[in-house]
């Protein structure tokens, strides 16, 4: 195991610092420990500056906030998250509904994560590998945020955003050995498969990250390359029609999910908007704000831990989130899967599968939709049912029960949705009563 | 959003669906597919830009394109240019001076005509965007088959097999031609028959964006 | 004093000209400018070709070099065009890595020749998955005074059809390449296609079809990105493309297509002459 560390000079985890941890544990029994133990000493190893600090990454999320928000906004914000409410209506654990696509190629998918749109694709061509790594295929990961994501991005040049996204996204898949490159090899030091994901951030409505890395885990795991035969020195490379594409192979599923840390709440899957505020209190001083990246794997591995803005004291924090982010992972990992089994029974019926399908034909305006749903969503009555959830700060963790339901809506895309009768302002008031 | 099959009396276009304010950050946003060819179109703007970009005289149209996957190529700064040259001659720019309208371009899939896809997915997404605008424009393609029969917005199989490929940009005040490129050879009596064919069937997709913006508007009253 | 008005009033002044049937450089709508066309002018390339038409020059060189086939398709050569446009041409282009408006020019250059198909790929392969030829064609501009594309394509196919390939033997067994450069053979060719430019100035009665318009015109008519391009080959329309900028009729592309065959056929007959021609140099003024 692996874990590097940055601190400043009074031995605490400062803004835009960031804490990699690069683990692969062997079983969940000792996961559990070896875990919480690998918390605990990072943490304290912060207060001894003996620790190595050998550590080079961009983390900056500081053009984050470009539209500006007001006090007034910021401290709404700050004050209904106190109170236990979120703007959009849900609990603090509870995620936006996650949609995905599939095109009519292989390893191409579009990923909605409330109004946060991603699209990713996979292509790949037959290049000469590397030197130092002659019997391994590469893996080429490319992030682009257009001016279509929000306005303030800048057409051909790279934000900060986008380095910091592009690293994140290469540490989840192509650092965690995800993939198994060395079945991307056709000929030893001449020929290898070269995969190129492409990841286009359509809309930016906060936690980029989770989404594109669902898009990217998605996409990598939908994605078939074509057949190779080797005929002597020469190779053929067989289409679609002649032999039936291989998928790639995959030792594990990581994503990535985002926590916001308002002080001692965390809340997951934030909003732009809570995002920006999370940010802004943290450059403004106020240590309580952060927002922490969390990958994990089917396994409740952790693959990734990224920290960003905050100044954490207490290991609660972070082991709240891996605890939720574990149980999360697998839901969605599971998701995926069961998406890409539909979708490839799909496609052996021969059943036309194409992005046109996003488009839905009842209403004209997405939008318009979508706030609606949240307004009656407030004034339900039937949703307000009294149950018991689990307290987060117990030590003892109890396995939470899944809220979410999948439900097939349309042909080809499915939908995770809030089981009936979990309703998101109960959880809210108990949690805030305690508090 | 379909058109009926009954309405397409003389002309077959691929059926047209649509919808609008797709992007919750952008000022207009629409995504349309045309067959199985889908493109999805953001507009910001009328914005700051940078002074070295600003006219004097009228709003300074950046476009970007953007393909599905792999490097970005030539060919996408041609399709770029088509595209914003035909906006420059819709948009009223005169009215927002030294300012920038930023219009984005993501291919979601292609199969076949995607510049003129492109070219009326742009068109909503402007209108959806409440940019003033002199006409709008409808993009039309046609293909000419191996014995010179023309093809009215062809599919990607007859495409493959075409002598010819013609696009089309109509306006629609006067039904004129704005833009309009071509690949492959072919004679002179064709291209203009090719022509009257497109602006007959222009009307086709500027009853569509009829329909499109009437639904539109009775959604926000 | 001319000068003085067309600085202060540039809109007006050529409105002036436009009204009275005339354009500044006293030319009638549909009148080309004379041209100038040398070949072999460059002693290093394999072939080129310099042409003036008014003030609007450029030149094109081309060379040629072996290469293995690309492995999708082992039957075809290369042909690899590049338009440059100079910062000598114009102040509108600055040095650094080429302008949109460059890239727009090339794809348009490139478009022709493919669209036209006056050259077939696989008369530039040799040994089929082993040898091709590799023809790289550069075309520089060195003065911009508008109608550039109509320009490089007749640069570009006076030294394509002056070009001669050397002819290269390839041992299969040795893999051994031999080139003989003392016997050449010309390289085929399918028609010369031909391109004429048109500015449409857009008055309230009608729309006014300016061929061949230099740069001023150009920029009066919206710049050039808004040109019409008509190109014709063997009697073929080989490409006809419009971006933008003012609308036509059906009636102005009637009017276009008599124009540009026209010339078409003049252009032509100068490559061929000054191909043909012992004499190097062929002024060509038509009307």
């Amino acid at each position: 195991m692996n874990a590097y560390i940055m601190t400043d000079g009074n031995n605490r985890l400062e803004e835009h610092q960031t804490i990699a941890v690069r683990t692969k544990y062997k079983s969940d029994h000792l996961f559990e420990t070896s875990k919480s133990k690998a918390i605990e000493n990072l943490l304290s190893s912060i207060k001894k500056p003996s620790l190595t600090t050998k550590y080079g990454m961009v983390g900056i999320l500081s053009k984050m906030r470009e539209t500006f928000i007001s006090n007034c906004e910021k401290s709404f914000i700050q004050k209904i998250i106190n109170a236990g409410h979120r703007l959009d209506g849900r609990g603090y654990n509870e995620s936006r509904k996650l949609n995905i696509a599939f095109g009519s190629e292989y390893g191409s998918c579009f990923v909605s994560l409330g109004d946060t749109k991603v699209l990713a694709q996979v292509s790949c061509e037959v290049v000469q590998p590397k030197q130092i790594r002659p019997n391994e295929g590469i893996l080429y990961i490319n992030v682009e945020i257009s001016p279509m994501a929000a306005p303030h991005f800048e057409t051909n040049r790279q934000s900060d955003l986008n380095v910091y996204l592009n690293r994140l996204i290469e540490k989840c898949y192509k650092d965690s050995k995800c993939i198994d490159l060395e079945s991307l090899c056709i000929v030893v030091e001449e020929k290898v498969w070269s995969l190129r994901v492409d990841i286009k951030i359509l809309n930016h409505d906060g936690n980029l990250i989770e989404a594109a890395s669902i898009a990217t885990l998605t996409s990598l795991a939908h994605f078939k390359r074509p057949d190779v035969t080797r005929n002597g020195d020469k190779i053929v490379i067989h289409t679609l029609a002649e032999k039936d594409p291989i998928p790639t192979v995959l030792y594990h599923y990581p994503v990535c999910l985002t926590f916001a840390i308002f002080g001692e709440i965390l809340l997951t899957d934030p909003s732009f908007i809570e995002e920006s505020v999370c940010m802004c209190t943290a450059e403004e001083g106020n240590s309580g704000g952060g927002l922490l990246v969390v990958g994990v794997n089917q396994y409740k591995e952790l693959c990734l831990l990224d920290l960003n803005g905050a100044a954490i004291d207490s290991p609660n924090i972070v082991h709240k989130a891996i605890i939720s982010a574990t149980e999360r992972g697998k839901t969605v990992v599971e998701y995926i899967k069961k998406l890409i089994i539909t979708d490839d029974n799909n496609r052996q019926k021969r059943v036309k599968i194409n992005f046109a399908d996003i488009i839905t034909n009842n209403h004209i305006q997405s939008l318009a939709r979508k706030d609606l749903s949240i307004c009656l969503k407030n004034y339900n009555v039937n949703d307000v049912k009294t149950e018991d959830v689990e307290e987060m700060e117990d030590e003892e963790v109890v396995k939470e029960i899944s809220k979410y339901d999948v439900v097939k809506s349309h042909p080809h895309t499915a939908e995770v949705k809030l089981k009936t009768g979990t309703s998101a302002w109960i959880e809210i008031s108990s949690e805030s009563d305690e508090g | 959003m379909k058109i009926e099959p009954e309405k397409l009396k003389h002309h077959n276009l691929k059926p047209m669906k649509c919808e609008l304010n797709y992007l919750s950050k952008s000022d207009g946003s629409s995504i349309l597919s045309q067959g199985n060819t889908v493109v999805l179109v953001s507009v910001n703007g009328p914005l700051e830009i940078k002074s070295a970009y600003q006219s004097m005289e009228k709003a300074t149209l950046e476009v970007l394109f953007s393909n599905k996957g792999g490097k970005p190529s030539v060919a996408d700064r041609f399709k770029e240019n088509v595209i914003r040259q035909t906006c420059e001659s819709a948009i009223l720019g005169c009215l927002f001076p030294r300012t920038g309208i930023n219009i984005t371009i993501q291919e979601l899939e292609n199969y076949g005509g995607l510049v003129a896809c492109a070219v009326n997915c742009t068109c909503l997404a402007l209108l959806n965007s409440g940019v003033a605008m002199r006409h709008v424009v409808a993009a039309v393609t046609c293909a000419v088959d191996d014995v010179g029969n023309l093809v009215l917005d062809p599919t990607h199989e007859q495409i493959q097999s075409s002598q010819a490929l013609m696009y089309f940009v109509f306006e629609s005040s006067e039904k004129n031609m704005v833009t309009g490129f071509t690949e492959g050879k072919f004679s002179e009596d064709t291209y203009l028959e090719a022509l009257e064919l497109c602006r007959s069937a222009s009307d086709l997709v500027f009853k569509f964006y009829r329909e499109i913006v009437s639904k539109y508007c009775s959604v926000i009253g | 004093m001319t000068d003085a008005y067309k600085i202060i009033h540039p809109n007006k002044y050529f409105e002036d000209y436009i009204s009275c049937g005339e354009r500044p450089d006293e030319r009638g709508f549909s009148d080309h400018r004379s041209l100038l066309l040398s070949v072999h002018s460059i002693k290093t390339a394999e072939a080129s070709a310099v042409l003036k038409c008014g003030n609007t020059a450029a030149v094109c060189g081309i060379s040629l070099e072996l290469a293995t086939p690309k492995a999708e398709e082992p039957d075809n050569g290369f042909l690899v065009i590049n338009v440059e446009m100079t910062p000598l041409c114009s102040s509108k282009f600055r040095p650094g890595p080429p302008s949109d408006q460059a890239q727009v020019i090339s794809t348009a250059v490139n478009d022709v020749i493919t669209n036209s198909k006056c050259i077939d790929l696989k008369d530039l392969c040799i040994v089929s998955d082993k040898l091709a030829w590799v023809v790289y064609c550069d075309v520089a501009c060195i003065d911009n005074d508008g109608s550039v594309i109509d320009a490089c394509i007749v640069t570009l196919m006076a030294s394509l059809k002056t070009l001669t390939l050397p002819t290269v033997s390839y041992d299969v067994e040795t893999e051994e390449i031999k080139v003989d450069p003392t016997v050449r053979i010309p390289l085929k060719m399918s028609g010369l296609p031909v391109a004429t430019s048109f500015a449409i100035y857009q008055t309230p009665q009608r729309n006014i079809l300016l061929s061949d318009p230099t740069s001023y015109e150009e920029d009066m008519c919206g710049g050039i990105g808004t040109n019409l391009i008509v190109c014709w080959n063997e009697g073929l329309l080989c490409g006809v493309q419009k971006f933008g900028g003012s609308n036509i009729s059906t009636e102005d592309h009637k009017e276009l297509f008599r124009v540009s065959k026209m010339r078409s056929e003049v252009i032509r007959e100068a490559i061929i002459t000054c191909i043909t021609g012992d004499t190097e140099e062929l002024s060509e003024s038509p009307k």
